[in-house]
């Protein structure tokens, strides 16, 4: 507990200047690539993820796979070796990598409206280029974007968030690394910002039940926050995007 | 040109009612029209219904569907059926082409047992066919 102490100063602010429910600051760009048919880059703090969208496009490999009511939604989750302080051996293909590309499947099979394409493929590659924290949220955030500059159909944003708790008593929001190393618990949550919906929750470590509730409302803020930062950078893109080619293919 | 209003996904666009239905690019949720596409709104007027559709500025996302009218080449041709790969679906040409299968059976609606394909196709040849059931073997 005494450490956990450490984690808010005595006015109320966190070791990297920011206020308890302050986010990092977020820094975003859709389109990056040119080969993929989707692609976003999106900086969370000092996290870097790069996220591309490939599809919909047939199933490739085992054609036993594909599915007559909805489309295969593919995603897989690398980080960079270069990542994180020590130098990672394997990019993918590791327990973590592999339970975090299946939680970020589950998190985008909930928006995406896989059932307009039946018998394809949907591609989702996310790559960490460095991690600081939040490694999940990040790459969900960059994702969403990657899927809205595909032109996949979305039901709605699906953003994400970290919480945790400060003093036994402060709920804070948007964790770095350096916080989920000296804190407490880290919540992770996936959600759907505007019907309010989560699609996943995650605890890192035990915690009290009386504590919950107001960690996991800071989390659906931070979610709710996410999404205008979001919704604002798409539409600066869409209208940038927009002017430049006349409007073409529109209306 | 009016004012172009843009649309993200998730976004409320109006109550859906005998005026105002959900058309391409929209989605209903509990008596609402929503937005899936990041694009423009567009209101179709078509018989004293008002259809609400969004238009990406991207290239659209399709994929054949059942009754689609497609544009295909035929690239490897046997006996039994010739190979295609769809090119465009209705307007739209597609980014990647998928495949495709045309069995000897459908290449025409009469006659279909004295079938030969090599008589109707060559590698090469751009075919316009509608599209049949979903075969998994192909």
């Amino acid at each position: 507990m005494s450490r956990n102490r450490d984690l808010l100063s005595k006015i109320g602010l966190r070791l990297d200047g920011r206020r308890p429910d302050e986010l990092r600051r977020i820094r975003c760009k859709l389109g990056v690539f040119t080969e993929p048919d989707g692609s976003a880059y999106l900086e969370q703090g000092l996290t870097k993820v790069l996220a591309a969208v490939y599809g919909p496009h047939q199933v490739r490999g085992g054609r036993s796979k594909a599915q007559h009511d909805t489309a295969i939604i593919n995603c897989q989750f690398s980080m960079a070796v270069f990542s994180t302080t020590d130098r990672k051996k394997r990019p993918r293909g590791d327990r973590k990598s592999t339970e975090l590309s299946m939680h970020l499947q589950q998190a985008l099979e909930a928006v995406i409206k896989s059932e307009l394409y039946p018998w394809s493929q949907i591609d989702v590659y996310v790559e960490v280029l460095h991690a600081d924290g939040g490694i999940y949220t990040a790459c969900v955030n960059a994702a969403t974007l990657a899927l809205i500059d595909a032109g996949i159909p979305l039901k709605e944003y699906v953003c994400a968030c970290t919480a945790s708790l400060a003093n036994n008593d402060v709920p804070m929001i948007d964790i770095s690394h350096q916080e989920e190393i000296i804190g407490g618990p880290t919540l992770t949550v996936a959600a759907l910002p505007m019907s309010g919906k989560i699609v996943l929750m995650e605890m890192s470590q035990r915690f009290h039940m009386d504590h919950l509730e107001k960690v996991l409302n800071k989390a659906l803020q931070g979610c709710k926050d996410i999404r205008q930062i979001l919704d604002e950078a798409v539409r600066l893109h869409v209208r940038d995007i927009g002017s430049s080619t006349g409007w073409a293919n529109t209306s | 040109m009016t004012e172009l209003r843009i649309c993200l996904p998730g976004q409320r666009l109006c109550l859906s009612d005998k005026v105002y239905t959900s058309g391409q690019g929209t989605y209903e949720r509990q008596g609402y029209i929503y937005s899936q596409l990041t694009g423009c709104l567009d209101i179709v007027e078509k018989d004293n219904v008002k259809v609400v559709e969004v238009h990406s500025s991207g290239e659209q996302t399709v994929v054949p569907g059942q009754g689609d009218i497609i544009t295909a080449q035929v690239y490897i041709i046997t006996q039994q059926y010739a190979k295609c790969n769809i090119k465009c679906v209705g307007d739209t040409v597609l980014r990647r082409p998928f495949r495709a299968v045309l069995r000897r059976e459908d290449v025409r609606a009469t006659e279909k047992d004295r079938v030969e394909i090599y008589k109707s196709f060559r590698p090469g040849d751009i075919i316009l066919a509608r599209v049949a059931e979903r075969s998994i073997t192909d």
